[in-house]
């Protein structure tokens, strides 16, 4: 970890025993999702909030990352040291083609270009020597 | 008729007060209850607190406040609070193990210059997700694509709630009305949501006693009657809350708060004379109006551009300004206001002949999405 004050570090990702096949997964660079024997689907959780099963009862499948923003925001200033450099930024819900939701950034695409509806395709990035998930728009599809 | 009722009210001033801990507000705010209550200080048994932005009290003021307390209590659903203190300090009248409760909440987040959100280290904060504000963002960007709508229209919200508070001298936006050009020209704090879309952060407390019925007959004020609450929980729009989903839906499920707190008191959204709203955002408070039958999906800015809302129309709500203009004491504000109009002491923004009162609480917590509701009347 980054610990040059004048180079603050990302915030870390928050991994929970229970997420923690999500954030593996991504280490070896697939996205998966969980499926509950239920039906719902997760991305990332710590038990199904439809039947109340716990993590253990999920199953990890590998996922086509194929979604489209349902909504977002922009933000302008930041929170966070780290972003103070990386402004403005997107941050989205992603509806995934498997039914669930994901919060990440959508990438690659002027700020003001982003919108509701815009088909995206899931991709693995680097932040600060951690893999988180990103959003890239699908060229050509939506809007 | 309930059996219980509020039968004291301590409302400090709010604003910029500085130099004075949460602890001490809180306590400035139980005496005022008191003194209003007619009380001896020692005949309060159970106090019930919560944590807030800024300081958070933790047991000095209930030292202070109940030298003999049976029970301190912490409640900790955020902007629920309010409401759910009053259904905890039944619980307690009920169990047995206390007389009076005295609930209390204080911040002095104003002067403690919180930014709320800031350095959060959450499962969202990798991805730059900060505060409840970017949650409420991203519902209004849903609200705005789903129906049609658009800043302006929560603009009309901002003007109206502005509008009530300039009558009131107790609200720290006393004089000074806001117009939607000064909505929309105001800066950005996470897109789509602008400065005039969100509450105030300021220092101030509040607190009121719960009894019964029977023992508020025998106090000073004319007391408040409890008749029906109602709650529900989103486990799936919590803001913090291990899941990342429905973090932006433009709907809020008030089911089954809605039919409890309405089935609760026999009455019917038709029999309400008053309206008090968590207003912790614009956005927040237009999928209220829309929950609770105000007016229909997507439809809060043009209701209220109609002339409703205000605290003079047909449909008063909010009538102090509550969170936005008056104070930010998360689910105490509208509690406070909602007593104050049936005890017939909204001074400039009384409404006339107020009997009943809706009043509604909302908390993003770690378990999900809280919302409390309930019905006070007029004795």
């Amino acid at each position: 970890m980054n610990v040059n004050p004048h180079s603050p570090a990302a915030p870390r990702r928050v991994i929970a025993v229970e997420d923690a096949p999500f954030w593996r997964a991504l280490d070896e660079g697939v996205f998966k999702l969980a499926r509950c024997p239920c039906g719902a689907w997760y991305a990332r959780t710590q038990a199904c909030l439809r039947c109340g099963s716990s993590a253990s009862e999920l199953q990890w499948l590998a996922a086509s990352g194929c979604g489209e923003i349902k909504t977002f925001v922009i933000f302008d200033k930041p929170y966070h040291p780290w972003f103070a450099t990386r402004l403005p930024y997107v941050v989205a819900v992603i509806a995934l083609t498997e039914g669930p939701e994901l919060l990440t950034n959508v990438i690659g695409m002027p700020v003001d270009a982003v919108a509701i509806g815009i088909k995206v395709q899931i991709v693995i990035a680097e932040r600060d020597g951690q893999s988180i998930h990103q959003a890239r728009a699908v060229a050509g599809i939506g809007q | 008729m309930s059996k219980y009722a509020i039968a004291g009210l301590g409302v400090t001033p709010q604003g910029i007060i500085g130099g004075t801990s949460a602890e001490q507000l809180a306590w400035n705010a139980i005496e005022l209850a008191l003194a209003d209550s007619g009380l001896a200080r020692d005949a309060l048994n159970a106090y019930i607190f919560q944590p807030g932005f800024g300081e958070n009290t933790t047991g000095m003021a209930a030292s202070r406040a109940a030298l003999g307390a049976n029970v301190t209590l912490q409640v900790n659903s955020s902007g629920a609070n309010g409401i759910l203190s009053i259904a905890s300090a039944i619980g307690l009248i009920e169990a047995g193990t206390a007389d009076y409760v005295v609930c209390v909440h204080a911040t002095n987040a104003r002067s403690q210059a919180v930014t709320v959100g800031e350095g959060e280290e959450n499962e969202h904060a990798v991805f730059g997700l900060f505060s409840p504000g970017a949650q409420n963002a991203l519902r209004a960007q849903r609200w705005f694509h789903q129906y049609g709508t658009s800043s302006a229209d929560l603009a009309e919200l901002a003007v109206a709630l502005r509008h009530n508070a300039s009558l009131r001298p107790d609200a720290f936006r006393y004089g000074a009305p806001l117009t939607v050009d000064q909505h929309q020209n105001s800066r950005f704090i996470v897109r789509p949501l602008r400065l005039f879309d969100y509450c105030l952060v300021t220092d101030g407390a509040i607190a009121f006693i719960v009894t019964t019925a029977e023992r508020a007959r025998d106090l000073r004020p004319k007391p408040v009657s409890i008749l029906g609450m109602g709650a529900c929980h989103d486990a799936g729009q919590g803001y913090s809350c291990g899941s990342s989903t429905r973090l932006g839906d433009a709907n809020m499920n008030v089911e089954p708060a809605r039919s409890r707190v309405f089935g609760a008191a026999g009455l019917s959204l038709q029999d309400i004379d008053v309206f008090q709203f968590y207003d912790a955002f614009t956005i927040l408070l237009a999928l209220q109006l829309e929950a609770w039958g105000l007016c229909g999906p997507g439809e809060a800015g043009d209701w209220v551009r109609a002339g409703n809302f205000r605290w003079d129309s047909a449909r008063p709500c909010n009538t102090n300004g509550t969170l936005q203009s008056w104070g930010y004491v998360q689910g105490f504000t509208p509690l406070a206001e909602g007593i104050r109009q049936l005890r017939g002491e909204g001074g400039a923004t009384q409404v006339a002949q107020a009997r009943t009162a809706l009043i509604t609480n909302v908390g993003l917590t770690g378990a999900g999405q809280a919302q409390s509701a309930v019905i006070l009347g007029a004795s």
